[in-house]
């Protein structure tokens, strides 16, 4: 019997495209994949540059910026925007530098009219494109949240109770931050210092400088950064962890959006304190003294991630 | 149909392949859960957290709702010794917000604590997760004093 087809059948054909269909099923996760390295890589650079741009403003003013003034005059985001390339923002910006002492008048704080032409603003540079926006006009008056919060150190945001132990059961006691606050509240003060490079004793390459959090979403205020409390992080807890972050106020944390990391309200013996996040697989990018930007796993010890919190803390690091 | 039936073996055998392993967890973290209960009655609303003390070198903790908490394998513990941390916020007490007003704006005092020292700042409390075995826990927090019998 002679066969002499000039023409495939249809079952032959189905097995073709089924065979294609395969494939392109195997590539999509690697091309997703591919797509959220370029979003990283994305995030890093804007790590780098907001890294660079602390080290230019401490060649201006030999020190630091403040993490944050009071509850709402201004954080970190303002003293950096003119090493970012946006003086002009910072220009319109009013009333940073108070601390919350009773005065009268008091000055603006950052959600009011003068101020939202700032804080409205979405600034691409405090931005990473691994996470989606939050801010919109009908929630806490458009203004924006980020993805950028300063080093606090290893304990909380009081950053004077030793709390917690390491693997040894040893305490954890705070070993001093780059970036503090000023504080008045309820007849206690806390002057901000800005820390010196010098100050950096466990040397600036084994120290985090930023690290990464998530724009909380449904009114949960992680990532709202023109606001003290959404502009900092704690090495007290490991990158991504299940563990509850402890927020100012029950009614900052949004349990309820399943987009939201765990949370818990802060209490007169537990203080505030956040975890760096993001919505990277694997881990969150840290940036150091030195102005190195490293991508560091979830699964970090739990020791070398807090002493890499501490400037003085006289740690020895382990492999990171 | 020979041609085709070959075909169709092949590509099972590519699923195969590709289908594969599964990741590998550094850690060998195990799933842990557990219930909560303060004097007797389950605790609404909490959080718990575990800290290393022997052998881990790493935490994890979770949101307690309804006096019951889990954490999947993948957040979960390594085995090892650890700390038990829980808190909560007393109700009726805390910081509230204004109607219409921002963060910054909220009023009163900061909230209470619902969990005596003897189980966060100060806690003696310490579970075990072992290499196998449960890892289901039962924290029992007692705040008013047993009744003693008198005589």
């Amino acid at each position: 019997m002679v066969r002499n087809r000039l023409a495939f059948t249809l079952v032959e054909l189905l097995v073709v495209i089924a065979i294609i269909g395969i494939l392109i099923a195997l590539l999509l996760p690697a091309v997703q994949a591919a797509r959220e390295a370029a979003r990283r890589s994305q995030c890093t650079n804007n790590l780098k540059q907001i890294a660079l741009g602390v080290h230019n403003y401490h060649d201006t003013y030999k020190a630091f910026p403040i993490g944050g003034y009071g509850c709402c005059w201004g954080t970190w985001l303002l003293g950096v925007l003119p090493f970012v390339e946006q003086q002009a923002l910072a220009d319109l910006y009013q009333g940073e530098g108070y601390d919350g002492r009773p005065a009268t008048p008091e000055p603006p704080r950052y959600g009011v009219a003068v101020n939202l032409p700032v804080t409205r603003t979405q600034v691409a540079t405090y931005t990473c494109p691994s996470d989606s926006n939050t801010a919109s006009m009908s929630l806490m008056s458009g203004v924006t949240f980020h993805n950028y919060v300063a080093n606090y150190g290893n304990t909380n945001m009081l950053m004077i109770t030793p709390l917690g132990t390491d693997t040894a059961g040893n305490p954890n006691r705070y070993g001093g931050a780059p970036f503090s606050w000023t504080w008045f509240q309820h007849g206690v003060t806390l002057d901000a210092k800005g820390i010196k490079l010098a100050d950096v004793w466990d040397g600036t390459s084994n120290t985090l400088l930023f690290s990464e959090t998530v724009q909380g979403k449904s009114g949960d205020l992680r990532g709202f950064a023109w606001w003290r409390s959404g502009s900092h992080f704690e090495t007290y807890t490991t990158p991504n962890t299940a563990a509850p972050d402890v927020l100012n106020a029950a009614s900052s944390c949004v349990m309820t959006d399943p987009a939201n990391p765990p949370c818990t309200a802060s209490t007169t013996l537990f203080h505030e304190y956040v975890a760096a996040r993001s919505r990277h697989p694997g881990g969150v990018n840290a940036a150091l003294c030195d102005g190195s930007v490293r991508f560091v796993a979830n699964t970090i010890n739990l020791d070398t991630w807090r002493w890499l919190g501490t400037i003085r803390g006289k740690e020895v690091l382990g492999q990171f | 149909m020979r041609f085709q039936f070959s075909m169709l073996a092949s590509v099972l055998c590519l699923l195969g392949l590709v289908c594969g392993c599964g990741g590998g967890d550094p850690l060998g973290r195990r799933e842990v859960s557990g219930t909560v209960t303060l004097d007797g009655a389950p605790l609404a609303d909490g959080s718990i957290s575990f800290q290393p003390v022997e052998k881990s070198t790493t935490s994890s903790g979770a949101v307690i709702t309804n006096g019951a908490y889990s954490i999947s394998r993948e957040q979960g513990l390594p085995p090892g010794k650890y700390r038990v941390v829980i808190n909560a916020v007393k109700p009726g007490t805390g910081l509230q917000m204004p109607a219409g007003g921002m963060p910054g704006d909220e009023v009163g005092t900061p909230a209470e604590e619902l969990i005596p020292p003897g189980w966060n700042t100060e806690s003696e409390n310490f579970i075990e997760v072992g290499q196998s075995g449960p890892t289901e826990f039962k924290h029992e927090i007692v705040t008013k004093k047993q009744d003693k019998k008198e005589g």
